[in-house]
């Protein structure tokens, strides 16, 4: 009897709790009514979750994605991504196995279009900016080497065969090279760092612009493969004299050496919060938010930055997500782009600029359930 | 055995008077019981047709497009330039497994021919019981290990040797850390306790008078064993091999983590990675659902791997039973001698080794010190080998405790992984002076939601598939046996127990998972349809053998006294085999348990604790290919107690198995 007097105290408490929980959620809910559903508050951030999602892709913004998966838990949200890369981030959203899918470079025409057969209106939508580093692993050069976009192209183009070359020594008097030779780690899967390491090499060099190109997987002329970030990474770190390019998080967990890499205005910059903060500055965003920051203007601009996108059907319902999925992912989303932009810069990703932070919420404003808007989250 | 047998049918003779006296009606139910079981083995005929069929269609635009022969030969994998011959692949495919029978088949015939002629007998169990332990290690462990302990152990070796050796073609040159003689060197140690375990049973039927009379002429030991069992044991040791073969051939996830996954040509040394057919299946599909053509491609390649497994096993199965047969034979020949002898006619021992072909050998060592010193040298190097089987084995399980049991703890056990990939060091060298949003030590969580996961997985094919498959066996041994249909029907199981897990991944992943069949594309319970597919002609295959050893007499027996034809099998066949048909479901149970590659396919990825099968769901070998293929090494060290805590549930349930086995009467 007595047991069961406790237990009754005990539940009625834990209701006097939860009620006092819900009163807060409602307060902030209509503080949010009350100043406006136009513009986004840090209130509507935090929503409360009805479900799972379901999304993969990117590698690059996996590690951030899935902090807030699991900063988003306590608020019921069931958040699983699945980082295979973000050439099956978008292959996801095509045939509909991924709620949504993450790529760092955004959708080309031809994917889009692909995509947008089943799905009807597909969007781009950036969340935040990543340095991809150029990660080295090699006995006794523990600062950071100077190299630029052209000597980069020959070591990836297998020209550049020892670290003693000319090459990078003239780059870098006074240090000590080692003449071991260099050996080239690259991603084996469909990857969005890959495009975005490649755009800069293309932009340096000619000749690896007309030879293997700038795409998400090319014809590799020499080197030995990994899948996602995590792979290459595991190949750096297992292999002496390596060199690769990993996305900077991964680089330092794994306290990676990486390169101070030369810009445009033709500074070697160090990949700091700054300097890649700095390449969305002069950023021009179209209408339909495909962009890329990689070698962008700017005296201290971190010239192999990339933008990360998730790639979304716009109305989600009709591309067979159930409504509350949608408004999960709508929450998600929306999270992202408020409290989550700081989480991000805690795992060394830089946050968009306001400009593009506006037109990406604008973007998740625009998602729809069978043609209506998706009800803010209650 | 005997007496156990003769105590079985006075009981079950008690039960039916027993049942009789109630009811003796019921005949009019067994053409529906012979009609349901006919139609489930069917089932099995339609399921393997839509399977072909379905891959098939599928893979048909990229035969169209490249011809048969200029896919399977064709050096030019590149799914961004949308070009597939895949010729590397099967290159990659073919050098890693003759690196596996190199290495494999001679240290795996040399145990055999420890536990069976040289060693002590006190040591015989142990030894063949460390091997099957090793084949109860699931593949995303081997995966693991080589990854994380062997790979960059041996890699300093590999360099010297191709460095030294960098004469011979395909050797030399800079070893890459993933590479084909890793991942050869790993399947070896995978296909070691088969070939080892079907070289040890063909071993032991060597007659023993034909060992003896060896050595009664003055043979040593090796001589003997030269001279009567390698000779004698011969085609199932080859069949053995194939079999291993077969086994390598299809084996995915361990080699998906070890091969590196290069598609765009073949290496160009023994050390540099490359891809197999199995391993780019595991690697690309995800990319590949949105473009036809890469998905076509990847189709055609777990065909082309499926007729390849198919071929080999069959001839496997050819030599096993040439070999099985040869037995048969010998011991009729024995019989027909004793008899002749018994009936005072002159014996006539040589048609017995007649049937044995003798090997012309040049004697190169003729004194007798030489010959002790050959023998002595040749069973010291059967032990050596063995020693070397066991070698990994020893490592495995050590560094499987020391890292594993290093990872787990009460919480490991009791809350879900978090997503969360660790906390990023360093982060002050990105974030400059602001020190102060550096992050505290992310949690990662345990491991709770993949063990239940894989429990309903699991689970969930057992309870279908388990029944299932014990009906077909009934049916094949109850109505099948000698017509054409149940002729047929065992072919196609032999024909499904062939098919590499990674394709029936594949096929689960195209017709059910991409066409989001229950409103869902990744499930736990298409992951279950995989593992059934896979678990079906295993239970089938086991149950088989033990219900044809449910004596016929107790059949016949119940059916004079008027008892209709199901009953009997309801109350008496299924009865007196159901320990041995435990044991085989259970050892099912135990090899899906550890089966990766259809689950990644299949049941997608998730976190959070699950219930609903219809819906993403954590297993543990999914977690553990996560975490092995993660850069972090708070991650490997989940894998590591992740790898620990699958195989002691294996292992329980293979125990459990064994149990059931010794308990059951009839074996």
């Amino acid at each position: 009897m007595r047991t069961r007097t406790f237990a009754a105290f005990g539940a009625s408490a834990v209701l006097a709790l939860g009620v006092t929980a819900c009163g807060s959620d409602d307060n902030t809910d209509s503080t949010t009514a009350a100043s406006g559903a136009a513009t986004s508050t840090a209130a509507e951030s935090t929503p409360s979750f009805t479900g799972s999602i379901n999304a993969g892709g990117s590698t690059f913004a996996k590690p951030v994605y899935d902090t807030w998966g699991a900063n988003l838990k306590a608020q019921g949200l069931s958040f699983n991504y699945a980082g295979t890369g973000s050439g099956a981030g978008i292959a996801g959203v095509t045939d509909g196995t991924l709620d949504f899918g993450g790529s760092d470079s955004a959708t080309d025409d031809d994917e889009l279009k692909a995509a947008e057969k089943k799905n009807g209106d597909v969007l781009n939508i950036p969340m935040f900016f990543g340095a991809v580093t150029a990660s080295y692993n090699v006995e006794g050069v523990k600062t950071g080497l100077k190299l630029d976009g052209e000597t980069l192209a020959n070591i990836f183009l297998g020209d550049v065969t020892t670290w003693n070359d000319k090459q990078i020594a003239d780059q870098n008097p006074g240090v000590t090279l080692p003449s071991s030779k260099i050996t080239v780690v690259h991603r084996s899967d469909e990857s969005g760092t890959t495009k975005a390491f490649l755009s800069y090499l293309g932009a340096y060099s000619k000749k690896w612009e007309d030879g293997p190109g700038v795409d998400k997987s090319v014809k590799w002329p020499t080197g030995t493969g990994a899948k996602g970030n995590d792979g290459v990474a595991a190949a750096i770190k297992q292999t002496p004299n390596s060199i690769g390019y990993v996305e900077q998080a991964y680089a330092l967990n794994n306290d990676f050496t990486y390169a101070s890499l030369k810009n445009k205005a033709g500074n070697y910059v160090d990949p700091t919060l700054e300097s890649v903060s700095a390449a969305g500055d002069s950023v021009e965003v179209p209408a339909d938010l495909r962009f890329a920051i990689g070698n962008a203007e700017g005296d201290q601009t971190y010239p192999d930055a990339s933008a990360t996108f998730v790639v979304v059907a716009k109305d989600l319902c009709k591309a067979g997500k159930t409504e509350a999925v949608a408004k999960d992912i709508k929450g998600f989303l929306t999270y992202g782009l408020a409290a989550g932009q700081d989480e991000a810069k805690k795992l060394a990703y830089a946050p968009l600029p306001d400009s593009v932070k506006t037109k990406a919420q604008a973007a998740v404003d625009s998602l729809e359930c069978n043609g209506a808007p998706i009800a803010a989250t209650r | 055995m005997e007496s156990s047998t003769v105590k079985a049918p006075t009981d079950a003779g008690a039960r039916l008077r027993d049942h009789l006296a109630r009811t003796k009606t019921g005949s009019w139910l067994d053409p529906w019981v012979k009609g349901a079981l006919t139609a489930l083995a069917g089932l099995i005929f339609v399921l393997l047709a839509y399977f072909l069929i379905k891959l098939f269609v599928e893979a048909r635009p990229v035969f169209a497009a490249y011809g048969v022969l200029d896919f399977v030969f064709k050096v030019d994998w590149l799914p961004s330039q949308d070009t597939y011959g895949a010729g590397a692949l099967v290159a990659g495919t073919v050098i890693t497994s003759i690196v596996a029978l190199i290495i494999g088949v001679p240290v795996a015939v040399a145990t055999a021919l420890f536990v069976t002629e040289l060693a002590p007998v006190k040591l015989r169990g142990l030894i063949s019981g460390t091997l099957e332990l090793l084949a109860a290690v699931p593949s995303v462990v081997y995966g693991l290990w080589g990854f994380l302990f062997l790979a960059p152990k041996i890699k300093g070796i590999e360099q010297w040797f191709a460095d030294t050796f960098s004469f011979i073609p395909f050797i030399g040159g800079e070893v890459s850390a993933a590479n084909y003689f890793i991942t050869g060197l790993i399947l070896a140690i995978m296909i070691i306790p088969i070939v080892s375990a079907i070289s040890r049973e063909v071993m032991a039927t060597v007659p023993a008078d034909q060992k003896e009379a060896a050595l009664a002429l003055g043979a040593t030991r090796w001589e003997m064993i030269r001279s009567t069992v390698l000779p004698y044991s011969r085609a199932g040791i080859v069949g053995g091999s194939m079999l291993g073969l077969g086994r390598a051939l299809g084996e995915t996830i361990a080699v998906a983590i070890l091969i590196g996954g290069a598609t765009s040509g073949v290496g160009d040394s023994l050390f540099s990675q490359g891809s197999t057919l199995a391993s780019v299946i595991a690697l690309e599909f995800q990319e590949a659902t949105a473009s036809p053509e890469h998905r076509a491609a990847l189709i055609g390649a777990g065909l082309l791997l499926f007729a390849v497994t198919l071929v080999i096993n069959a001839v496997a199965r050819g030599y096993i039973s040439r070999a099985e047969s040869r037995l048969v034979r010998a011991e009729k020949d024995a019989k027909k001698a004793a008899a002749a002898s018994a009936a005072g006619e002159a014996p006539k021992g040589p048609s017995l080794m007649s049937r044995v072909p003798r090997p012309h050998l040049p004697e190169l060592v003729t004194s007798l010190s030489g010959r002790k010193r050959v023998d002595s040298i040749a069973r010291g190097s059967v032990g050596f080998l063995t020693g070397v089987a066991l070698l990994p084995l020893v490592a495995l399980l050590a560094f499987l405790v020391i890292r594993g049991g290093g990872a787990i703890s009460w919480d490991f056990f009791t809350t879900d992984p978090t997503g969360a990939a660790g906390a990023v060091s360093n982060a002050n060298r990105f974030l400059g002076g602001d020190a102060a949003a550096s992050t505290a030590g992310q949690d990662l969580g345990g491991i709770r939601s993949a063990i239940v996961g894989s429990l309903e997985v699991v689970g969930l094919a057992a309870v279908v598939v388990v029944p299932i498959g014990i009906a077909v066996a009934v049916y094949l041994v109850e109505y099948g046996q000698g017509t054409w249909f149940g002729g047929f029907v065992r072919y196609l199981v032999d024909v499904m127990t062939g098919v590499p897990s990674v394709v029936f991944g594949l096929f689960v992943y195209i017709s059910l998972v991409v066409s989001q069949v229950g409103g869902v594309p990744f499930a736990g319970w298409k992951a279950s349809v995989a593992l059934g597919l896979l678990m079906l002609p295993i239970v089938i295959n086991s149950s088989l053998p033990v219900l044809r050893l449910v004596p016929s007499a107790l059949r016949e027996a119940a059916l004079a006294l008027g008892v209709p034809r199901w009953k009997v099998i309801l109350r008496i066949v299924l009865p007196t085999a159901l320990p041995g048909l435990v044991t085989g479901a259970l050892l099912a149970i135990a090899r899906a348990a550890g089966e990766t590659a259809p689950i990644i396919f299949t049941a997608g990825v998730a976190t959070a604790l699950v219930g609903d099968p219809n819906g993403p769901l954590n297993t543990l070998p999914a977690q553990i290919y996560a975490d092995v293929t993660a850069s972090s090494s708070a991650q490997h060290d989940r894998a590591w107690g992740a790898a620990l805590t699958l195989v002691v549930l294996i292992l329980l349930l293979s125990l459990v198995a064994r149990l059931a086995q010794r308990r059951s009467r009839i074996s």
